[in-house]
């Protein structure tokens, strides 16, 4: 859902000569360590995310395979960025919110933004708005039997639209392809609860020679207690417990062309994601993946709505179509 | 803080219209439980979904190891209870057989799924 988390920077981690004020390396550098870390991303679709009898959850960090009316709001996470190019650490809180419509059943749009806070080690702190992004994604392919969706996207970053006390002033387009397969048709009952999502993505920036050109990758490992519940055996637990989905996800930003010196950044992020009815909560912890990630562990928690449950004849129903 | 208060506020305002949102229906319980094995035929299989059914686009049935209907055909939404799907069984030998069900619940939304029951002698 972030905008900064989806789309990582790598360029400010290792700018030499970085604009304005003295302490811009640093705003830079936390900005880069930030958007290896975090990227929150939206949910369930068409009407959640159903494959067969798979149920892909909204996951954070990456986005999921479906397209669907939900909205994501509030997330917010913090972290602590390493000192880094002269200048002092600093703790980040951020809160982000998407928005995800459907133009028909299989093809949507979403916008995402969010708000940053930064508080320097040495004293002072900044704010301000993320640039926005805002994406097209196509639905292309759904096998129910083997529970298996795949999707299509574009997303666009526009840069320079946020605040310039936070913001990286670069934007960027990126060409990604989601998938997600559920594990149900393994003969082992007890791991066919299991499910992996993924992402690959290819950030085009508007300034390469600044920013270079990098792959993104996300997955997920999740295991559905709730599919276990319903579609394997029924283990009497509790309802709290037959509703929740611990996760892990990865993802990694590997610089691939244009601008020297980037070092892949990532994030991995175990936690759990709890399902109500027609809204679903999440918490999962921030570890950085590699050195030059450049932060401290972080926490990151999202409140997710499912919008075609709740207003199931209007806004939560796609413009053409069902 | 006041920005997170704000936040807060709306989240809980949204959070209590989800609550009362009519909500894809998914399987809550059923008898025979899933995955369980049985001793003797039961005379039926009853499952309850957690949001009201449209009687008339929700159905389960049984089929058998070769993929054999071999329920009793009278798949039925509870009168009294809408988020109950029953069906009639006859007497089935022991071995292994999947339930298969196809719901919509009364804010139109269609799930579907399946489980497998064993039968014991």
């Amino acid at each position: 859902m972030l905008s900064f988390a989806r789309y990582p920077r790598t360029r400010c981690r290792h700018a030499s000569a970085p604009v304005g004020a003295a302490r811009r390396p640093v705003l830079l550098a936390a900005l880069a360590a930030l958007a290896a870390l975090i990227s929150v991303a939206p949910r369930h679709a068409a009407a959640h995310g159903i494959a067969g009898d798979r149920v892909f959850p909204a996951t954070i960090i990456i986005d999921d395979p479906a397209v669907g009316d939900e909205l994501s709001f509030p997330t917010f996470s913090t972290i602590h960025n390493s000192a880094s190019g002269g200048g002092p650490g600093s703790r980040e809180f951020d809160y982000g919110f998407e928005w995800d419509k459907t133009i028909t059943d299989d093809f949507g749009v979403n916008f995402n933004a969010g708000y940053t806070t930064l508080y320097f080690d040495g004293g002072g702190h900044a704010v301000g708005w993320q640039n926005p992004a805002f994406t097209l994604k196509y639905r292309a392919y759904v096998n129910a039997e083997h529970e298996f969706m795949t999707s299509v996207g574009l997303v666009r970053s526009f840069g320079g639209t946020g605040s310039s006390a936070v913001n990286d002033p670069i934007g960027s387009t990126t060409p990604t392809l989601y998938f997600g397969k559920g594990l149900g048709d393994l003969p082992v009952d007890f791991l066919r609860p299991f499910a992996v999502t993924g992402e690959l993505q290819y950030q085009i920036s508007d300034w390469p020679n600044s920013e270079a050109n990098s792959w993104i990758v996300g997955a997920s490992l999740q295991y559905s207690i709730p599919y276990l519940q319903q579609h394997v055996k029924d283990l009497g637990l509790p309802q709290f417990i037959g509703r929740m989905v611990p996760l892990v996800e990865v993802s990694l930003n590997i610089p691939s062309s244009g601008a020297s010196g980037g070092a892949m950044t990532g994030t991995i992020a175990p936690g759990i994601l709890y399902e109500g009815d027609a809204w679903q909560l999440g918490v999962e912890a921030l570890i950085p993946a590699t050195k030059a990630t450049n932060t401290g562990i972080g926490a990151i928690v999202q409140f997710h709505l499912y919008l075609d449950d709740i207003f199931p004849t209007s806004l939560g129903k796609p413009l053409f179509g069902k | 803080m006041r920005r997170i208060a704000v936040l807060l506020l709306v989240s809980a305002a949204l959070g209590s219209s989800a609550a009362a949102a009519l909500a894809h229906a998914f399987l809550d319980h059923a008898i025979p439980a899933v995955g369980s094995t049985s001793h003797g035929s039961p005379p039926e299989v009853r499952l309850w979904f957690t949001e009201a059914l449209e009687p008339a686009f929700s159905a389960v049935k049984v089929v058998d190891a070769s993929g054999k209907q071999v329920d009793k055909g009278d798949s039925s939404v509870d009168a009294q209870d809408r988020k109950l799907l029953k069906l009639a069984l006859p007497p089935l030998a022991p071995g292994s057989y999947k339930v298969m069900w196809r719901v919509t619940s009364v804010d139109t939304h269609t799930t579907s799924g399946s489980y497998t029951i064993r039968i014991a002698p």
